[in-house]
């Protein structure tokens, strides 16, 4: 039981020889939601793309963990490949790459068999019609329509360890109240969520096991739901 | 044969930047100064993924009719190819598809000019697929017209072998009200010199030209495409998108509008890619507008690598570095065909191709 | 029909597209010889190895070939040229000589009566001249050094030989070759490590001297970690005598300096303008090149940057009118020779009634620029039926990790702005103006302040006259 989840020891990670990450330690298990909130420059967006792989992000110390094995050294695809997902809080615009067939190869990839009627399904699941599949990735689209074809994403993949940025951001009452419910069923069958967020109301709703707080790219509690409300009521400052 | 053409010279005299050109001439002349016809023709049975309706040469004695070309000749590549003439044929295609298969010589010249006339719901796919071994020099001219109300369609699809060499003039002119796509899938032998001139001088007509280019190792295309717009409501945009990998690309494009283009639409773009420190792209877009009737005209090129942002999303998703890079590609030279060419199968298999010539098999 | 209604009368109608592939090549009429120029030097008192440059130029003038991508001018008089240089006497020397077009310019911007005759030369001594020594004195207390071109090469030739002519040699083309024979006058500035003179320092303060002349040369060295902005030329009409203009400016930016060079030109429309302007931009530097050009019936004009040390940035930005029958040649050129280099050019060209702009420009990153950055828009407004623009810019890229990015608009006024502005109330015509002004807006803003006032005021007299647009 240990050995599952995924863990993060003792990150302390640099971007062009500027430290954006010290000595930061976390666990999220199989079947757990972790809640990781923190003022904007906390460092949360730069621990999701280290978990990723990032080739920016340089690890100087620490490791990542999942499932026991060490994975700090593996390229973006391998960890990919293992079941780490990340959506992205601003997925870039891929004019000329059809999202159909751009989900069909990801899903080839994965080692996934998914059929038209398996993508069509995880469109409709987030809201999406299928003619969203003829259009090419993210190109127009607004920013619920993206975080939506994310999470569609996730759906497919059938990820282990499932990190989510800023997925509330952009998205309307609906979407939010959708996507967490979601989230909350896919946890329900054992994934492992890292959730970043800004949003106490979405956070509420989500109902995570956890909630970490990082300020200037360190961890500085770790907590219950109660302490939305201290930051709700003082902000970030009151925690220090 | 008339040595006449020696006389001229590759390209206009000028110190004038505007005028450089980044062909390889040297290749060419290898071919000029010895001047000799094929013996041998073929075409790579490999790459033949659709049956063609008619090959030319044709088997009938090689077809003699007048080579019409409305431009002047006064350099020494296309003055070359007119008086080494072997094969001269028009085809006058009448709301159907024709598929054409132009056959490519082992060694030495063969020189091929046809004069295409389209009508209706024309569409014409010409197919010029080298024999793996062969390094011979094709030259072939295209006199391209669409006929009045005409809704037409051509495909040029290039494979060359890594010797060979081709030459590739095409004059087009629209009649009024027709419209014309076109779909360019190059990959140059040794060198591509292209050099595409259209005319729209006629109103109410559409012309998208849609290129897309490989240049591998050693070697190289010059690109020219040029659209002079000379009547009201007429409309001319042409997208190039290029990869080169080691190789080296030339894009030189020209938009003119001319006095009297009441509401004419000009549109030029270049993308190119170089995917190595060897690679070597060059842009020259080029926008001559005389007076201020038409409504659009704008250019834009850019050359850069791949995006890394895009690269790192689409490895996140499962894709190794090649595979990103490959699909990144794919995108970047769709993103310039028109809707309908992007789904046509055939023109997705030469797209593949077109990627697998460059080779890119190491992460860098 | 004398020479300056000769010019004054061409029209570029004559020129088609058609025509522009293939052009008669320049004819050079007479000769300059070499007992010319070394009396040249020998009046100016030049050290010997400026007489040896002024001589293996003129040896390159002759050899080099004529350039035949001049439009409008076919042929070059050579001892007229040099009939001014001898006299030594490029500005009007009555009030009547002056152009009829000009003195009423003159009278509409408001100017007093004695900034009048200054601009127009005619007298020697200006209000502000106790400011300028003022200044200079100023300068001189921070080692600045700010004087004739001339004066300099007599007092300092050692340091004057390490840059004249470095950046642009006379071997370049036949019209460097032209300059480097005939040079006289212009500014040398010099600016010691890490001063940084916040003031601008204008050319104005020359008009009194040989600025104007026909082929001056100036120099600006800025060296490490310092800081300076010059400023040439003048945005209300000028009037010379000579015809054909041959100037030059050279920016040598050490590393970490930081140099801004501002030309505002309006000659009158008698004169053919030629400017050879290249800065080499060494590590760290930045150089700024601003041009508004609005005179002169033929000018060909291409600021140009030699980014030669790693994090060198230019940026150069150029408003251009053609209003009337001439030819505006203009554009940028910008080496990338090194590492994390950026430019960024911006060009706006505006024709009307038959004027002609042309952007003609170069990127050129070489191999090993890893990661440089070259943007360009060039955007050209056409105002009427008659104008034209051209457009031709080359983008060589020999780097794989460099980004270059390219994009060019050419128009004619929005129907849409406009009749939105006439539902404000404008008259057309004063909505034209509105959007003339717009346009060029952010370009504006980087001339200095007191310039953009009077850019705007002629800008905007230009294009009251249109008047008529059919």
């Amino acid at each position: 039981m240990e050995n599952t989840g995924l863990k993060i020891e003792k990150l302390t990670v640099s971007v062009a020889s500027r430290k954006v990450l010290k000595d930061v330690s976390l666990d999220v298990s199989k079947g757990e939601v972790v809640a990781l909130i923190g003022p904007n420059g906390s460092g949360k967006t730069s621990l999701a793309f280290t978990v990723m792989g990032h080739p920016n992000y340089k690890v100087e110390n620490g490791r990542i963990l999942l499932h026991g094995e060490d994975i700090t050294s593996l390229k973006p695809h391998e960890r990919a490949y293992k079941g780490i997902f990340l959506v992205f809080q601003s997925p870039p615009d891929i004019g000329g790459l059809p999202v159909g067939m751009f989900l069909q190869e990801m899903t080839a990839k994965r080692g996934i068999e998914a059929s038209i009627n398996d993508i069509n399904n995880a469109l409709l699941e987030v809201g999406l019609s299928d003619h969203y599949l003829s259009r090419n990735l993210y190109e127009g689209f607004s920013g619920g329509e993206k975080k939506r074809l994310e999470f569609a994403q996730a759906l497919l993949f059938k990820p282990q360890i499932l990190i989510l940025d800023e997925l509330d951001s952009g998205l309307d009452i609906e979407g939010v109240r959708l996507l967490t419910g979601k989230t909350r069923e896919l946890a329900g069958s054992g994934v492992g969520v890292l959730y970043i967020s800004h949003n106490i109301a979405a956070l509420r709703l989500l109902r995570p096991n956890r909630v970490v707080v990082m300020m200037n790219g360190g961890v500085v509690a770790v907590d219950g739901l109660e302490i939305l409300d201290v930051i709700e009521e003082k902000g970030y400052q009151g925690l220090v | 044969m008339n040595q006449s053409y020696l006389t001229l010279p590759y390209q206009y005299i000028a110190d004038s930047p505007t005028t450089k050109s980044y062909a390889k001439w040297q290749i060419f002349e290898e071919y000029l100064q010895n001047p000799r016809r094929a013996a041998r023709l073929g075409v790579n049975e490999k790459l033949l993924f659709v049956k063609p309706h008619l090959k030319i040469p044709t088997d009938v004695a090689h077809s003699q009719q007048e080579a019409d070309w409305p431009l002047y000749i006064d350099t020494r590549l296309p003055a070359f190819h007119f008086q080494n003439l072997s094969t001269s044929m028009t085809i006058e295609i009448r709301g159907e598809e024709k598929v054409l298969l132009i056959e490519k010589p082992l060694s030495n010249t063969y020189s091929a000019h046809l004069n295409i006339y389209l009508e209706g719901k024309a569409s014409a796919t010409l197919l010029l697929l080298s024999p793996e071994d062969s390094e011979g020099l094709s030259t072939l001219s295209l006199n391209i017209q669409t006929r009045k109300e005409a809704e037409a369609k051509i495909s040029i699809i290039l494979i060359d072998s890594p010797k060979s060499a081709l030459a590739l003039f095409k004059a087009t002119r629209l009649e009024p009200n027709s419209t014309l796509k076109e779909t360019h899938i190059l990959v140059p032998g040794r060198t591509l010199h292209l050099e595409s001139e259209t005319f729209l001088d006629q109103e109410n007509a559409t012309y998208t030209s849609s290129y897309a280019v490989a240049t591998p190792q050693n070697r190289s295309a010059s690109i020219q495409t040029s659209a002079y717009i000379k009547a009201p409501r007429t409309a001319a945009e042409i997208r190039l998108a290029g990869i080169s990998h080691n190789g080296e690309l030339a894009h030189k494009g020209t938009i003119r509008i001319h006095k009297g283009s009441q509401e004419a639409r000009g549109k030029l773009s270049s993308r190119l890619i170089p995917l190595t420190p060897q690679s070597k792209v060059y842009a020259a877009p080029t926008l001559e507008i005389e007076s201020d009737d038409a409504t659009e005209a704008q250019h834009s090129a850019s050359q850069s690598p791949l995006d890394p942002a895009k690269l790192f999303y689409l490895q996140s998703r499962a894709l190794t570095e090649l595979e990103a890079k490959r699909l990144l590609l794919m995108a970047e030279l769709n993103k310039v065909l028109p809707e309908d060419a992007k789904r046509e199968p055939t023109v997705q298999k030469y797209l593949e191709i077109l990627l697998a010539s460059l080779e890119i098999n190491i992460d860098k | 029909m004398s020479k300056t209604e000769l010019l004054e009368s061409l029209t570029l109608t004559d020129i088609s597209l058609d025509s522009l592939k293939v052009r008669p090549k320049l004819y050079l009429r007479g000769r300059i010889s070499r007992s010319l120029v070394e009396e040249l030097s020998r009046a100016k008192k030049e050290p010997p190895w400026m007489l040896k440059l002024r001589l293996r130029s003129l040896e390159l003038f002759e050899k080099l070939p004529t350039p035949n991508w001049l439009v409008g001018v076919e042929e070059l008089d050579l001892e007229e040229l040099t009939h001014y240089i001898q006299l030594g006497y490029e500005r009007a020397s009555s009030w009547d000589e002056l152009p009829e077009d000009i003195r009423k310019v003159y009278e509409r911007l408001g100017l007093p009566e004695i900034e009048k005759r200054a601009l127009a030369g005619l007298s020697a001594q200006l209000e502000s001249e106790n400011i300028y020594l003022a200044f200079k004195k100023f300068l001189e207390e921070q080692g600045v050094i700010l004087m004739d071109m001339s004066e300099a090469v007599a007092k300092y030739p050692d340091l004057i030989q390490k840059y004249f002519m470095r950046v642009f040699p006379p071997s370049d083309h036949k019209f460097a070759a032209l300059h480097g024979a005939l040079w006289s006058g212009g500014v040398f500035l010099y600016v010691p490590p890490n001063v940084r003179v916040e003031a601008p320092i204008e050319a104005f303060f020359f008009i009194a001297s040989e600025l104007e002349s026909q082929m001056e040369h100036t120099i600006v060295v800025a060296d490490e970690g310092s800081f300076v902005h010059f400023i040439e030329g003048c945005s209300a009409p000028l009037f010379k005598r000579y015809s054909f203009h041959n100037g030059m400016v050279e920016i040598y930016a050490h590393r970490n300096s930081h140099v801004k060079f501002t030309t505002v030109q309006n000659w009158s429309k008698n004169l053919v303008n030629f400017n050879n302007k290249r800065a080499l931009v060494e590590e760290g530097a930045v150089v700024e090149w601003a041009e508004g050009s609005i005179g002169s019936k033929i000018s060909y004009v291409y600021p140009s940057a030699i980014l030669k040390g790693r994090n060198a940035r230019v940026s150069i930005a150029n408003i251009t009118v053609a209003k009337g029958p001439v030819w505006k040649d203009g554009g940028a050129k910008v080496y990338h020779l090194a590492p994390n280099t950026q430019s960024e050019v911006i060009s706006k060209s505006i024709s009307s009634n038959g004027g002609v702009s042309v952007y003609r420009g170069l990127i050129k990153v070489a191999r090993g620029a890893k990661n440089s950055t070259a943007s360009v828009k060039c955007d050209s407004l056409i105002m009427d039926k008659e104008s034209k623009a051209f457009t031709y810019p080359k983008n060589e890229v020999e780097e794989e990790e460099a980004y270059v990015v390219h994009e060019a608009t050419t128009g004619r006024i929005s129907e849409d702005i406009l009749y939105y502005l006439e539902t404000r109330g404008f008259k057309e015509q004063e909505a034209r103006r509105l959007i003339v002004l717009g346009y060029v807006g952010d370009i504006l803003g980087k001339l200095p302040f007191e310039y953009q006032m009077v850019f705007r005021k002629v800008l905007e007299l230009e294009f009251e006259e249109i008047g008529g647009y059919a």
